[in-house]
């Protein structure tokens, strides 16, 4: 069973975020920033999706998932980012760490479940898109 | 001032008046030193001439004297070899009978060597009698004591006891055959002969010839009256005398007190000086008629040079009146010419205003701008201000012609009379120079939407953001309110969801009311306001931007007692400027030094308010980053207009001198200086007290409504 976490600094979104999702029975842990995901997937070893606003005040989304990547290497992750800026820039790097997709916000609800069905699939696994 | 100018016209009046009368003073010392050169130069040569005269004179006395004497001298030497010591009385009278003397001689005596009178040559002698003693006179007692030597001796005047008559007596020696002293041959001499002979030479009633012994006794002495046997040998003069053989006689006589010029001679013969003198009253006389003309003359001169320098004077006091003239007439010219091409220039206008009426300098007819200023000096205001009128006056006036606004700058200009002598200030001639500042203001409003703009470009993406993330909240709120409500759970689960949504729209409001500013002109009312409302609403609007930008903004101090007189909207503007100006700073920087250090960068806005005695109260409102500061090279040209360090495309240029243009007409200053980490901008703003501003604030009034 795959384990989500979705990290954004703003508290009333990542609030209603996970209702969302628990609505469709998908159980998320939840960090406001960069540090606490960190703490979080350490304290957590089964937690392996990561879903994470890009612009945060701590630490840059991507850089994160680089982070993680680089203390944990021998856990499978997959990662998707949320952005509202859009920027072309931003996505550049997102493609680069090796996201799974890169999502617009506001979030298309439709979407996100799209894309998190496929990651979270047991067949998907191991990371092919 | 105007007191010590008049103070120095007045000295200069004072000055002339000296010189005026200093010339006077000198003309007439000139001609008064010239009559007097001349007069004693006159004198000097009239003084010179008598006493040549008087010289001349004592020479022809002397002589006449040695030739008067040195016949007797001879005939009583003759006498003397003649003479023998064995005549009896009466051998010694018939000798003396037969000599043969000048007729100046009234007696011829022989005294014996005892001094006892022998004969004489008058009549017979009474031989019974017994013989009279002379030895006692000084003529006889030189010869026996043989003081007198071998030469005539001439003796002062006595009267002869013999002839009973006023005499001179020459005296000698008489020698035996062995050539011994036997007796002495007086020749009594008439002291009346020299008196007369002088008497009748003299020029003038004072005038003095004397004949005076070493002794210092007069002989013969004629001036006014004739006299003799005066003894003048106490008198420095006649001390003088014996040193010399001749020389200036200038003195004032012992015996008659009267004051002489003359000469003295002495013979070199006998024991007698020649003094011919005059009377120095009398030469002074002979002066006095040249003295009259002199005088004539230096009154006449002097009063011809006075007449000459009053002329003089007055031909340059007009000459120098012509010249003012002259000179203002030019300079109104001029003041006229320079002011016509003042007048000249598109949205000028010069008017001269002047008692009598008003004159419009500048020509083009038909100009809004002089019939609105014409307008202008014609009315009470205008007229109330000259009278208080010293110094230049510059205002603002807006008028409204048509339907449309005009803004002119009025610069009221007191012209200073040209002639420093005339009264200041009671001559009310002003000019008047308008310039319409109508289509400047209305550039200065379009550069200031144009930087809006460029602004709003800039903060777009920063909040396209910020409404972003309500809007994402809205959503997802919306949808699971939905949600809840098909799957039949609690009201109040709904009520939830809504006012969750209602929150997010306030705060989305509270956004776009911040952006107002960039679609609208400014307010034209100041209100006060307290300084860090302003600075919230420019987080507002930028506080994301910067957020995005990892740039974190610190806000301290905070002013509750001074608030600032300010349109908030364009003090917000000013601040989002001076915001994204050091953000982009900080990304120039991060750009070149390589990647952002997290939470490194900061911006620091601080207001201070500041109170010092005597000067105005300010508020400072200082927006500070760590981007190293703005290059020395540039600093003075940053508030220049379309001045930018940035790169092409990103920058108009624009922001820092509008922001300047705005805190300047709010009365305060912006000003850029550099620290130790980076550039610190500073708005300075006059200072109201809080307590004074309970009125309704126009802007903030409805958003603060709804939070």
């Amino acid at each position: 069973m795959s384990h989500l976490l979705i990290v954004d600094d703003e508290p009333e979104y990542l609030d209603e975020l996970i209702e969302a999702l628990g609505f469709d029975d998908l159980k998320a842990h939840s960090a406001r920033n960069a540090a606490q995901a960190l703490a979080l997937v350490h304290t957590h070893p089964q937690v392996n999706v990561v879903l994470t606003d890009i612009r945060m005040p701590d630490l840059d989304g991507i850089r994160m998932l680089n982070e993680i990547q680089l203390r944990y290497p021998e856990r499978a992750f997959k990662f998707i980012v949320m952005t509202g800026h859009a920027s072309s820039e931003d996505i550049t790097r997102a493609v680069n760490a090796g996201v799974e997709a890169c999502l617009p916000k506001p979030l298309v609800m439709e979407e996100l479940q799209r894309v998190l069905n496929r990651v979270l699939a047991p067949s998907g696994g191991d990371g092919k898109s | 001032m105007r007191r010590l100018l008049r103070l120095f016209q007045a000295l200069n009046l004072g000055r002339r008046a000296l010189v005026v009368l200093g010339s006077i003073m000198l003309l007439a010392s000139i001609t008064l030193v010239g009559a007097i050169l001349l007069f004693t130069l006159h004198h000097n040569a009239e003084v010179k001439e008598f006493r040549e005269l008087a010289q001349r004179n004592a020479y022809l006395v002397l002589n006449s004297f040695d030739q008067t004497v040195a016949p007797i001298d001879a005939a009583l030497q003759n006498f003397d070899r003649e003479f023998s010591a064995k005549w009896t009385r009466q051998q010694a009278h018939e000798a003396l009978r037969g000599f043969s003397l000048p007729s100046s001689i009234v007696l011829l005596s022989i005294v014996d060597r005892n001094g006892k009178l022998v004969a004489t040559s008058s009549d017979q002698p009474d031989y019974a009698a017994p013989q009279i003693d002379l030895s006692d006179r000084e003529h006889i007692r030189v010869h026996m004591d043989g003081s007198a030597g071998e030469s005539m001796f001439i003796s002062k005047p006595v009267l002869g006891r013999v002839s009973k008559q006023w005499t001179i007596q020459f005296t000698r020696a008489l020698h035996a055959e062995d050539g011994s002293f036997a007796g002495v041959v007086v020749a009594s001499f008439n002291i009346q002969e020299f008196l007369t002979l002088y008497s009748r030479v003299r020029t003038e009633p004072n005038a003095l010839i004397a004949l005076i012994g070493f002794d210092g006794v007069v002989r013969a002495r004629a001036s006014a009256n004739t006299s003799f046997g005066g003894d003048v040998s106490g008198s420095q003069t006649f001390k003088r005398m014996l040193t010399m053989n001749e020389g200036t006689y200038e003195t004032s006589s012992v015996i008659d007190g009267i004051d002489r010029i003359g000469y003295f001679v002495r013979s070199q013969r006998y024991p007698i000086i020649v003094v011919v003198a005059f009377d120095k009253a009398f030469v002074w006389a002979q002066t006095n008629d040249f003295r009259k003309v002199i005088w004539i003359t230096f009154i006449g001169l002097f009063l011809m040079l006075a007449a000459v320098a009053v002329i003089a004077a007055r031909y340059l006091q007009l000459q120098d009146r012509m010249r003012t003239g002259i000179i203002e007439a030019s300079a109104r010219q001029r003041e006229a010419l320079f002011l016509q091409a003042i007048g000249r220039v598109p949205g000028v206008c010069v008017i001269h205003v002047t008692v009598d009426g008003v004159a419009q300098v500048s020509e083009d007819e038909g100009n809004v701008i002089a019939e609105l200023m014409l307008d202008f000096v014609s009315t009470d205001t205008f007229r109330a201000t000259l009278s208080m009128l010293r110094r230049p006056l510059l205002s603002l006036e807006h008028f409204t012609r048509d339907g449309q606004e005009y803004e002119v700058q009025v610069v009221i200009a007191p012209l200073e009379p040209i002639r420093p002598g005339s009264n200041p200030g009671a001559t009310q001639e002003v000019v008047v120079f308008a310039l319409d500042q109508t289509s400047q203001r209305i550039e200065a409003n379009k550069l200031y939407q144009m930087s809006k703009l460029a602004s709003l470009g800039e903060v777009a993406t920063g909040l396209a953001h910020e409404i972003n993330q309500p809007l994402g909240v809205i959503r997802l709120a919306a949808a699971n309110g939905l949600t809840g409500l098909r799957r039949g759970l609690a009201h109040d689960h709904l009520e939830s969801k809504l006012n969750r949504i209602l929150q997010q729209t306030i705060r989305m409001s509270r956004i776009i009311d911040h952006m107002r500013i960039f679609g609208r002109t400014s307010d034209e009312v100041f209100a006060p306001s307290e300084p860090t409302e302003s600075i919230e609403g420019a987080l507002q609007v930028v506080g994301a931007q910067l957020r995005l930008q990892n740039i974190t903004v610190q806000v301290r101090g905070h002013s509750d007692h001074d608030w600032v007189m300010c349109r908030q909207d364009q003090l917000e503007q000013v601040l989002i400027n001076l915001l994204q100006n050091a953000a982009d700073a900080i990304n120039e920087k991060r750009a070149r030094g390589g990647g952002e250090a997290q939470g490194l960068d900061t911006i620091e806005l601080s207001v201070s308010p500041c109170r010092s005695d005597g000067q105005k109260p300010m508020v400072y409102i200082r927006v500070k980053d760590n981007a190293g500061g703005v290059p020395d090279a540039v600093i003075e040209k940053v508030f220049q207009p379309f001045f930018t360090t940035k790169p092409v495309g990103k920058g108009t240029g624009l922001g820092l001198s509008v922001s300047f243009g705005i805190i300047r007409d709010h009365g305060g200053t912006l000003s850029v200086e550099n620290d130790a980490t980076g550039a610190v901008f500073t708005i300075a703003l006059p200072a109201v007290p809080a307590d004074m501003t309970g009125e309704a604030r126009p802007y903030r009034g409805a958003s603060a409504g709804m939070a």
